[in-house]
């Protein structure tokens, strides 16, 4: 039997609390969520059912009997399986009105100012410093708003980066050297008490939700730090460094000259399509592109393409991924090659 | 002079406790107070691995602490 519900219906309660110019906004927004695990499932619980227009989940794990304990979308059958496939399947069932990208990768250099290029919102709720920093830089560098938490046993900290002007303080002025992965015990080696999670999540589903009512949320600069044993909440505030390597010299994450938006004057450009054969045939964007002269030169051919040296080459794909990694191959023979930030629905 | 230091994460675990009451001399800066509590609690963690916040400020080591601040040893957390 299926049951058809109206947004007015679903929404009703948020409605009448934000009306509906709030709704509209929520209903316009893009969040992305990076890592699928004891902080993402709240917040991606939430923040879906609260109407978000389109939420890409970003993670490359799969679920293990140790994680059902405080990540809640999963169940035992669950195991062994994507955690993004399972969360996307569940969420899309009670959040008709949310549209959920999966995203089965791992954040690193060249992926990232691809994946979050299109959010505007960016939840960092992965578990180790390699990852949280990259995600700091690059959302920096691409200009959005970072919302992120970090855990341990009961205690967990809360911080929002607001990059839109590249102003700081930023998460570097306060560690001029990051911490290393193994300095501090992860849950694996400490243990986490499951509520913490839905606690720290949540805080994280709620900032993003002022952020997008345009509503005054955590400072850059401001930490906070929660307690679940003592049930207390404290913010402590650290000031911008004046040698800060981010967000005062801009030492920014090595892909920007290499990715870019999409140009104005597109006709100046030869776009390679680095996809399939079957993937570039079945484009639809493509097809809708008139008068522009486009190459498909599959990622494994890349390699023997001599590129002509009075052109310049727009490097194509669907999510900018594997456009990155042809165009650092085809950059040994060429610089006029550059990679389109966030793929190929950028062109439509 | 008397401080209160409260334990964060890694901190709190291996003192097993939030907070300590402490009586110090005025010329001992926060590390050598961490160092000292370090070697009391056996802390993994060095003074340069960690962060240092009196009266929810975060701070130097070089801060002048007064009677009754309340001091934050803070390490580094990633969990998710």
């Amino acid at each position: 039997m299926t049951i058809s519900i109206t947004s007015n219906q679903l929404f009703q309660r948020q409605i009448t609390l934000l009306g509906s110019e709030g709704q509209k906004l929520i209903t316009q927004a893009r969040v992305l969520i990076v890592g699928a695990g004891g902080l993402g499932c709240p917040a991606l619980q939430y923040l879906s059912s609260a109407g978000v227009g389109e939420i890409g989940i970003v993670d490359f794990d799969k679920i293990s009997a140790s994680n059902l304990q405080r990540q809640i979308l999963f169940r035992p059958e669950d195991v062994g399986q994507l955690k993004v496939k399972v969360a996307s399947e569940r969420i899309r069932k009670h959040a008709p009105y949310t549209k959920i990208v999966d995203i089965p990768i791992a954040l690193n250099e060249d992926s990232a100012a691809s994946v979050i290029s299109s959010y505007n919102v960016i939840l960092d709720c992965t578990d180790n410093f390699h990852t949280k920093f990259l995600l700091h830089d690059f959302c920096f560098q691409e200009r959005k708003i970072l919302v992120q938490a970090s855990v341990y046993q009961y205690e967990g900290q809360l911080q929002v980066f607001d990059f839109r002007n590249q102003q700081g303080p930023c998460w570097r002025c306060l560690w001029k050297i990051p911490p290393e992965d193994g300095c501090t015990g992860t849950c694996a080696e400490v243990g986490v008490i499951g509520p913490l999670l839905g606690v720290m999540g949540s805080l994280q589903a709620m900032e993003a939700l002022k952020i997008i009512l345009e509503k005054p949320f955590l400072k850059n600069g401001n930490t906070l730090f929660v307690d679940l044993l003592t049930l207390s909440m404290e913010s402590r505030v650290f000031k911008g460094r004046k040698d800060c390597s981010c967000c005062v010299k801009k030492d920014l994450p090595r892909t920007e000259g290499i990715q870019i938006a999409l140009p104005d004057r597109l006709n100046e450009f030869i776009i390679i399509d680095v996809r399939s054969r079957k993937e570039n045939q079945e484009c639809l964007v493509l097809k809708g592109l008139a008068g522009l002269e486009i190459i498909n030169l599959p990622l494994e051919e890349v390699s023997s393409f001599l590129p002509v040296a009075s052109k310049k080459y727009l490097v194509v794909c669907s999510k900018g991924i594997r456009s990155l990694k042809a165009c650092r191959e085809l950059r040994k023979n060429h610089s006029e090659v550059y990679s389109l930030l966030g793929g190929i629905e950028k062109l439509g | 002079m008397n401080i209160k230091i409260k334990y964060f994460a890694s901190l709190r675990e291996k003192s097993q406790k939030s907070e300590d009451l402490l009586e110090i001399n005025e010329k001992q800066n926060l590390s050598e107070i961490y160092e000292l509590l370090r070697g009391k609690y056996h802390f993994p963690l060095t003074a340069k691995e960690i962060k240092f916040a009196v009266n929810n400020e975060y701070v130097e080591d070089e801060y002048l602490l007064k009677e009754h601040d309340v001091v934050a040893f803070i390490p580094p957390v990633a969990g998710g």
